[in-house]
């Protein structure tokens, strides 16, 4: 088989037209009144994308550009390119099964892989984060939402029972503390990576029974039994670097629509890992014969003791359940 | 090269012949194969996406290919991958030496951009002649880390002069074959950039203030009376009207910056006997921008390709080249090959790299 192809010497600009011919699985072409003979397990051959040309890159840095498409087939029989991508560019029923195969493979990997591959890893490495990045940890939290607790001592002797109860349930449990802050940013409770469950004096006065208050503990300490710090820092970098990586390649200003799918992924794995201590609180609940109501009793209190800029919208964006949702572990 | 003026400049417009239609097909294949292999074959898809761009862009009758072996990408991208992980593991067990370690990085930035630069350009040919980028470190050190301290000890009013060391950096290093690129440009353009930027970003704010004022006492009177509740969708509704216009005016300025730098980069840069003339006009380059995030964000992103053809026919229609040299006088430079591990690395890291072209 023969033809016209376009040689690029590599050296300099502009090309050379040549007649080639394939012959048993060599390239002949005459190239300033010398016959070049070339076996094509020394070449590689590269397929067109779209219409462009075949590619056959010589050993030497030079390269044959071939825009006739049937002598391109039997190139790609000679050589061992499969031609298989080639065959889903080339078709519109391919691009809609690569659509779905795309968003599929896309949905399955974000909401099972991707949690997967975080717990098994997180597991797999040491509890105890080191104690300087723990302090560190307290440290900014100190700094930015926190003051002196001003709590009588016998309501932190009360909390710190309750504590204590819950760690008496796994000897896993014994490395944690608790903590009684005063807060900037209203009631709220903490569960710090190394083990530390964070108390503010507003969420011990907001909680209207010692019911409402183990349910709030028993969550921060499913917080820290489920490693959830580590675990959503880990979603969280690789779920952006995956999303990075599908849609990288788009310009800075609609960059911005690869950071919306980001930051919903981002705010459900949060709402994942709140599902997932709530559900230990619970069950510790159950455990002790207490009504699993304390929980969402204490967080319908804390929505109407904020204020009033929760609307619908900011419920999409929320790194929480909603409240109402959050109400028995069945 | 002898640099031979022996003929008139003629000029040349860059074609551009990719259509959406198919690039679709080659876009949306390249997604499904790269999240069903989890990400491996990213780098087959990003040399399928560049060939596709540059075999379609040509200057008379020679064409832009690139070159770039997949597994070279592949291997950076398992490198810079590899050390976010090592990253994201010291700042949670050793944040000191998590904290060494990102020093490091920051501290090779711009090893990293001409590395990047050398693996881009010398995968590009034009009529099978490769550009060339120098391995100038010093001067990379220089620019990247003197134009820090420029800008900083300015508060931020000496920064076109950065923007212009940078352009002339990239430009200056820049080469086909052995010839290098010319970059004659002088700073005072990009100070009255700056400067108008700076002028229309003011009034633009005052001007979407006004706005929102209006709406809000529009709005707070209409609702005057009536139920909390519309008066709370309202101020809703205000704020969500106020982002997206603010959004979209500063991406604008944005974009008016970009387009005017540009322009004039490409006008001050010579190859040879050769000049170029890139004149994209920012009310355009504003349009396609916008309408393309509008049409991506509504068609869930299915529109990507056609936002990128379009843009890239867009701006290969408003650049020509006047050419004054023949080809044939172009010769390569003596090594031509780099690997991928600056351009991907930089990747990873978030590193600017793409400067001017």
């Amino acid at each position: 088989m023969r033809t016209t192809a376009s040689y690029y010497d590599g050296q300099t600009a502009g090309a050379e037209r040549v007649a080639l011919q394939l012959i048993g699985g060599s390239l002949l072409f005459e190239l300033a009144g010398a016959t070049q003979f070339v076996e094509l397990n020394t070449a590689s051959v590269v397929e067109p994308v779209g219409r462009g040309p075949w590619v056959v890159e010589l050993a030497d840095g030079a390269y044959l550009k071939i825009t006739d498409a049937d002598f391109g087939e039997m190139l790609a029989e000679e050589s061992d390119s499969s031609g298989f991508v080639r065959m889903l560019e080339g078709a519109w029923h391919w691009a809609l099964v690569s659509i779905v195969v795309a968003v599929v493979a896309t949905w399955a990997t974000l909401t099972y892989g991707v949690p997967a591959l975080a717990t098994t890893v997180a597991f797999a490495l040491p509890e105890n984060v080191s104690a300087a990045l723990r302090d560190e940890g307290m440290g900014v939290l100190d700094d930015v939402f926190f003051d002196e607790s001003e709590l009588s001592e016998e309501s932190t002797e009360r909390v710190t029972r309750l504590f204590d109860d819950i760690k008496k349930t796994n000897l896993d449990f014994r490395p944690y503390r608790l903590e009684f802050r005063a807060s900037r940013i209203g009631a709220n409770a903490f569960a710090v990576p190394g083990g530390i469950v964070v108390m503010t004096d507003e969420l011990v006065e907001l909680a209207e029974s010692d019911a409402e208050l183990m349910a709030v503990l028993a969550h921060e300490v499913g917080h820290l039994h489920g490693r959830h710090s580590l675990r959503i820092l880990l979603q969280n970098s690789v779920s952006a670097l995956f999303i990075a990586g599908l849609t990288g390649d788009i310009s800075n200003i609609t960059a911005l629509s690869a950071a919306i799918p980001t930051v919903l992924m981002q705010a459900k794995y949060s709402r994942d890992f709140e599902r997932e201590a709530d559900d230990f609180a619970f069950d510790y609940l159950k455990l002790r014969g207490v009504s699993t109501d304390a929980l969402s009793d204490l967080l319908r209190r804390l929505d109407d003791s904020e204020s009033e800029d929760g609307s619908e919208l900011a419920a999409w964006l929320s790194s929480h359940p909603p409240s109402e949702e959050r109400k028995h572990g069945e | 090269m002898e640099t031979q003026q022996n003929q008139a400049p003629r000029p040349v417009t860059v074609e551009f012949t990719g259509n959406a239609g198919e690039y679709f097909k080659i876009w949306i294949v390249n997604i499904a194969l790269t999240v069903v292999t989890l990400g491996i074959y990213s780098p087959w898809a990003k040399v399928r996406k560049l060939r596709y761009f540059y075999g379609n862009t040509s200057i008379e009758d020679g064409h832009l290919d690139y070159h770039a072996k997949p597994t070279a990408i592949l291997y950076g991208r398992v490198i810079a991958v590899g050390m976010l992980f090592v990253y994201y593991l010291l700042s949670q067990y050793a944040p000191t030496a998590g904290l060494v370690l990102i020093t490091l990085i920051v501290l090779f930035i711009p090893v990293l951009i001409v590395r990047a630069k050398v693996f881009q350009l010398r995968n590009t040919s034009y009529h099978g002649l490769r550009f060339n980028f120098q391995r100038n470190y010093k001067d990379s050190f220089i620019v990247f880390y003197g134009g820090a301290l420029i800008a900083l000890f300015s508060l931020g009013f000496a920064a076109p002069s950065v923007i212009y060391l940078r352009n002339k950096f990239v430009a200056n290093n820049a080469g086909y074959g052995r010839t290098q690129f010319q970059f004659n440009g002088r700073q005072g353009p990009f100070y009255s950039i700056f400067w108008s930027s700076v002028g229309l970003a003011l009034l633009g704010g005052l001007g979407v203030a006004l706005f929102v004022g209006g709406l809000g006492s529009l709005f707070g009177a209409a609702a005057g009376g009536s139920s909390g509740t519309a008066a709370g969708l309202a101020a809703q509704a205000i704020a969500i009207i106020t982002t997206l216009a603010l959004f979209g005016f500063y991406a604008a300025i944005g974009i008016y910056v970009q387009t005017r730098q540009r322009n004039y980069v490409w006008n001050s840069t010579v190859l040879g006997g050769n000049s170029f003339e890139s004149t994209l006009s920012v009310r355009s380059m504003v349009f396609i921008m916008l309408t393309n995030a509008v049409v991506i964000a509504l068609t869930l992103g299915l529109m990507i390709p056609w936002a990128q053809i379009r843009l890239a026919r867009y701006r290969a229609e408003h650049m020509t080249v006047h050419l004054a040299d023949d080809w044939r006088d172009y010769v390569a430079a003596k090594d031509s090959q780099g690997n991928a591990l600056g351009e991907e690395i930089g990747e990873a890291f978030d590193v600017e790299v793409d400067f001017a072209f």
